[in-house]
């Protein structure tokens, strides 16, 4: 088990967005996190990541509990997201979007980079080269240059996630990564994450509404209400589940 | 034939005595930013004695040029230099205030370009300096005058100086106020420090009325003050109170309405008194174009401040060797100028007289002169 | 991609060999007036792209500039002043002794000055920047004010309000030119680089870069140290070419006219600090005949002190309602050479 999510509580004030939450994640699982809005899944993705601590319980990644570490230095322990309305950095290529993930892996010094020294260049060029394989993986190095907003939606979400990438996690959670995408570019990404999945080793923990979405590709879901765990298994068995059906008459999108 | 280059030669000899030059004269001061209005005032003065008196005995005219600094450093730099090597400039009349005044000096000196300033007071603003010089007092005698006139003439015996931190000008005068009191016998009973921008002085002038001395020296500029004498007499202190020519303006008066009646401040001049000749000419002149005949002390200090350079000049016989038109300010004796009779020593400072003024009915009156 | 880094190489070394050169004519050739413009300017570039980093860069609001250059010019002064002139100086109280035995060559002084002013910079930034830095402007202002009252109320440290003079005049064109290079230099060498990139990301969007695993307290702290550093540095050579320095320099006005350098020039591009600098320092020399007398259309007008500063400011309000992203934008201006070059979309 790669990540265990250990009896987690998350209270804002009074309201209480995650109740005694606790489930586990195995290594190369394609895990979705389900339910309906406000059931506290981007709130789970926060606790994860490090910007909120857990009122109660712990998260467990590898073993190593992540409460009181710092937002980057989760990210540098493995774990990387992307997010549901795509943030990329509006001022830079496509190719620095990508360098940004593989930054704290360059090993050289402010001094270094002010004079230029040969460590310097060798390690720019190297993650230089790096950020371009993993963007020739989504077919997107040829637009290394163009400024990363200026391309169409589909194509920048794989960047994002490219850029993700960059940071050699091990877990890759991904927030409603299909969202705003219409059905043939949804099935082109779900293709394109699981053979990410596969050829990065990931572990991957995704947020969707979208059901086909989810059945293609996830091994196992979880279905989340008003922070509560209402099921645990296969997408199949989710969907035929009668709590599963209540929580969210007609919020599932079976087109 | 003969009679044709005769001819050429006398016109071309002619001419060349005939096209009298133009003599350059540099101004700095600032024209625009905070400090504009008293720049503006002490430039009318240069400009009203260059109208007056616009050649030199050979004949030259005097061109003046003007460059605007803003009351910032940065730009007193860049205009000393300008006027220096773009304009060649053989003397500068300038800056305004002893910090600007200082900026002018540390280029000037290196150039050998005299200086003359209207009114910066600074006692340091000479010292070491080998081309600067000034037509008005310096603080240490500006804060004699007061404490001789309220030791020996009225006869006070206890002070009170408060004192604006963040003004070289006020500093400056208040050291050399305290130093005369004491060495005239009186005592300095309390020394109050304020900051120019400090509007609510209630602690000061309680402070002050629980001391009780015989008088109180407020060397500050007129927003200061009058704001202190308002406040003064709301709780009802009332004592002799003086200042230096920070004060001798019309909006000091505007400023304190009646709380400033009985106010007393040293001046380099006023116009109801003309000490020379020259005096009162200027103001005659002075009236007949602008209708009004109060000069201004800056006026008066800059018209002098040209003048002065102008009677240098003369006496040089190239009135364009400036290191000349140096040597020769610092012989001036006993020169007639509109704001009174004006010596330089060989280190650049006036030796001058003062006025002292009370502030009757409203107006400035003149009480004395003191001389030095 | 090879073959293009060495073209690059080649260009900027023919930039930099084009400056120097400049440098080394101008010196010989252009009369003192026009020197000391280029001193200014020169100057006020070092200012403006270390004031760039913070602002543009980071994108962090800080109105810290008059501070630092303000520590920076004291600290050369400082160091600068020899014993005697202080002695005689000091006007209102004598100097501490201490005072006194400062003494430092002009590199040191400048290093010591830029190293006192990024030391101050870190103590101010690491409790405003563990917060959201959305109090740095107002910390950055107070801090400004703050060194000036220092300034004017130790004067058995910095002579108060009269200010310290007779500092020897070390700045030139070689100095002030180098060093500017120098800045340069260092500025696009630190934005094209990991440092670099995590800022323009926390300008961008600081929750994305935390998520890539960019520090980004680190980030923003190491901008404003090193642009304090420059910033202190530009004040030793300010100090050093004024030869006279006074508390009332360094106002909150000094920090606006280097705000309006970095906004005309585009926020966040080196080289467009540098036009801006060109721009506003030259140009308001420039525009100095609209203050005399002037001919217009056989009219004759009189002087009109001040109207220099009118019409300035006028163009700035015309550039904002027009062309507010500034001249250059975010570019810089090699990218403009680079249009070509690009792929079509």
């Amino acid at each position: 088990m790669i990540l265990k999510i250990d009896n987690v509580t998350k209270n804002f004030g009074g309201v209480t967005a995650i109740k005694e939450t606790s489930f586990s994640v195995q290594p190369k699982e394609i895990f979705g996190l389900i339910g309906p809005n406000g059931a506290g899944k981007t709130t789970m993705f926060n606790i994860i990541t490090g910007n909120y601590e857990p009122t109660k319980g712990q998260v467990l990644f590898r073993n190593e509990s992540l409460t009181g570490l710092k937002p980057h230095q989760i990210v540098r322990k493995g774990i990387a997201r992307t997010f549901q309305n795509i943030r990329l950095f509006s001022s830079m290529s496509v190719l620095d979007n990508v360098l940004i993930g593989f930054d704290f892996q360059a090993r050289y010094s402010f001094f270094e980079s002010i004079v230029r020294f040969p460590r310097f260049i060798s390690e720019e060029k190297r993650i230089k080269n790096r950020s371009m394989e993993i963007l020739d993986y989504f077919g997107m190095s040829k637009f290394a240059h163009e400024k990363a907003t200026d391309l169409s939606y589909g194509q920048q979400r794989k960047v994002e996630i490219a850029r993700a990438l960059a940071t050699n996690p091990e877990l890759l959670l991904l927030d409603e990564p299909a969202a705003g995408m219409n059905p043939s570019e949804t099935e082109e990404l779900g293709q394109i994450i699981k053979k990410a999945r596969n050829d990065f080793d990931l572990t991957v923990l995704l947020i969707e509404h979208d059901m086909k979405f989810v059945n293609q590709l996830c091994d196992k879901v979880l279905v989340l209400d008003y922070g509560k765990t209402i099921f645990e298994g296969t997408p199949s068995d989710a969907i035929q589940d009668k709590e599963v059906i209540t929580a969210y008459l007609g919020d599932f999108h079976n087109d | 034939m003969r009679k044709l280059v005769v001819l050429a030669s006398s016109v071309a000899i002619l001419a060349s005595v005939s096209f009298a030059k133009e003599v350059k004269l540099g101004v700095v001061m600032p024209m625009s930013g905070p400090l504009a209005a008293y720049g503006q005032t002490c430039n009318e003065g240069v400009e009203f004695a260059n109208t007056l008196a616009p050649t030199l005995k050979n004949g030259d005219t005097i061109k003046l040029v003007l460059v605007d600094n803003k009351g910032d450093k940065v730009e007193t730099a860049t205009a000393t230099t300008r006027l220096i090597s773009s304009d060649k400039v053989v003397g500068i009349i300038g800056a305004l205030t002893s910090t600007n005044t200082a900026q002018v000096i540390a280029i000037t000196d290196k150039k050998q370009i005299p200086v003359i300033s209207p009114v910066a007071t600074n006692d340091k603003l000479t010292e070491q300096k080998e081309f600067a010089n000034r037509v008005c007092f310096t603080d240490s005698f500006q804060g004699a005058v007061v404490a001789n006139y309220a030791t020996k003439d009225l006869k006070l015996k206890t002070a009170v100086v408060v004192v604006d931190q963040a003004q070289v000008y006020s500093l400056g005068l208040a050291k050399a106020f305290t130093e005369a009191f004491k060495k005239a016998g009186g005592t300095i009973v309390k020394e109050i420090k304020v900051s120019s921008g400090d509007k609510d002085f209630k602690a000061v002038v309680s402070q002050i009325k629980t001391a009780n001395p015989d008088m109180i020296f407020l060397p500050m500029y007129h927003p200061e003050v009058s704001m202190i004498t308002r406040q003064a007499k709301q709780i009802g202190l009332v004592k002799p109170m003086f200042s230096g020519d920070g004060v001798a303006n019309q909006t000091f008066i505007d400023l304190g309405g009646d709380s400033v009646e009985g106010y007393m401040f040293t001046d380099f001049f006023d116009y109801s008194a003309p000490p020379t000749q020259k005096s009162k000419d200027f103001i005659a002149a002075y009236e007949k174009k602008t209708g009004k005949k109060e000069v201004n002390s800056f006026t008066a200090l800059g018209a002098d401040s040209y003048n002065v350079m102008v009677n240098a000049m003369n006496n040089c016989a190239n009135p364009e060797d400036s290191v000349c038109i140096n040597n020769e300010i610092k012989k001036t004796v006993a020169f007639e100028g509109v704001s009174g009779v004006i010596n330089i020593d060989k280190n650049g400072n006036a030796t001058r007289s003062a006025v002292i003024k009370v502030i009757k009915d409203g107006k400035a009156v003149f009480k004395s002169t003191v001389n030095p | 991609m090879e073959i293009s880094i060495k073209k690059d190489q080649w260009i900027n070394l023919a930039i930099v060999a084009t400056a120097l050169w400049f440098i080394w004519f101008a010196s010989g050739h252009f009369d003192e007036y026009t020197i000391r413009i280029l001193n200014n300017i020169a100057i006020f570039i070092i200012l403006a792209v270390s004031y760039n980093l913070i602002n543009g860069v980071t994108g962090q609001f800080s109105l810290e500039p008059n501070g630092f250059v303000a520590v920076g010019a004291y600290v050369t002064a400082l160091l600068l002043v020899t014993p005697e002139a202080k002695m005689y100086q000091y006007a209102i109280v004598d100097p501490y002794p201490f005072v006194l035995t400062l003494h430092a060559n002009f590199v040191t002084a400048l290093l010591l000055a830029g190293f006192f002013s990024a030391l101050l910079a870190f103590t101010l930034a690491a409790p405003v920047f563990r917060v959201r830095g959305d109090y740095l402007a107002i910390v950055t202002l107070g801090f400004g004010f703050i060194i000036k009252i220092l300034a004017i109320n130790n004067p058995e440290v910095t002579n108060g309000s009269l200010g310290m003079n007779d500092i020897p005049e070390f700045s030139n064109l070689y100095w002030t030119g180098g060093i500017a290079i120098i800045a340069v230099i260092s500025v696009l060498n630190i934005v094209n680089s990991k440092f670099g990139r995590a800022m323009k990301a926390v300008r961008d969007d600081e929750d994305a870069a935390t998520a890539m695993g960019v520090n980004t307290f680190k980030a923003k702290t190491l901008a404003f140290c090193t642009s304090a550093f420059f910033e202190g540095v530009g004040g030793g050579l300010l100090a050093a070419l004024l030869t006279s320095i006074s508390p009332d320099l360094f106002d909150f006005f000094f920090t606006f006219q280097l705000l309006i350098i970095i906004v005309l020039g585009g926020l966040g591009s080196t080289t467009g600090a540098i036009i801006g600098t060109v721009l506003v320092i030259g140009g308001s020399e420039w525009m100095r005949f609209l203050d005399e007398p002037m001919n217009i259309f056989g009219h004759e007008t009189t002087a009109m002190p001040g109207m220099r500063m009118v019409v300035f400011s006028l163009l700035l309000i015309l550039i904002m309602l027009f062309a507010r992203e500034g001249i250059m934008g975010k570019r810089e201006l090699r990218d403009l050479f680079k249009f070509g070059k690009k792929g079509g979309k």
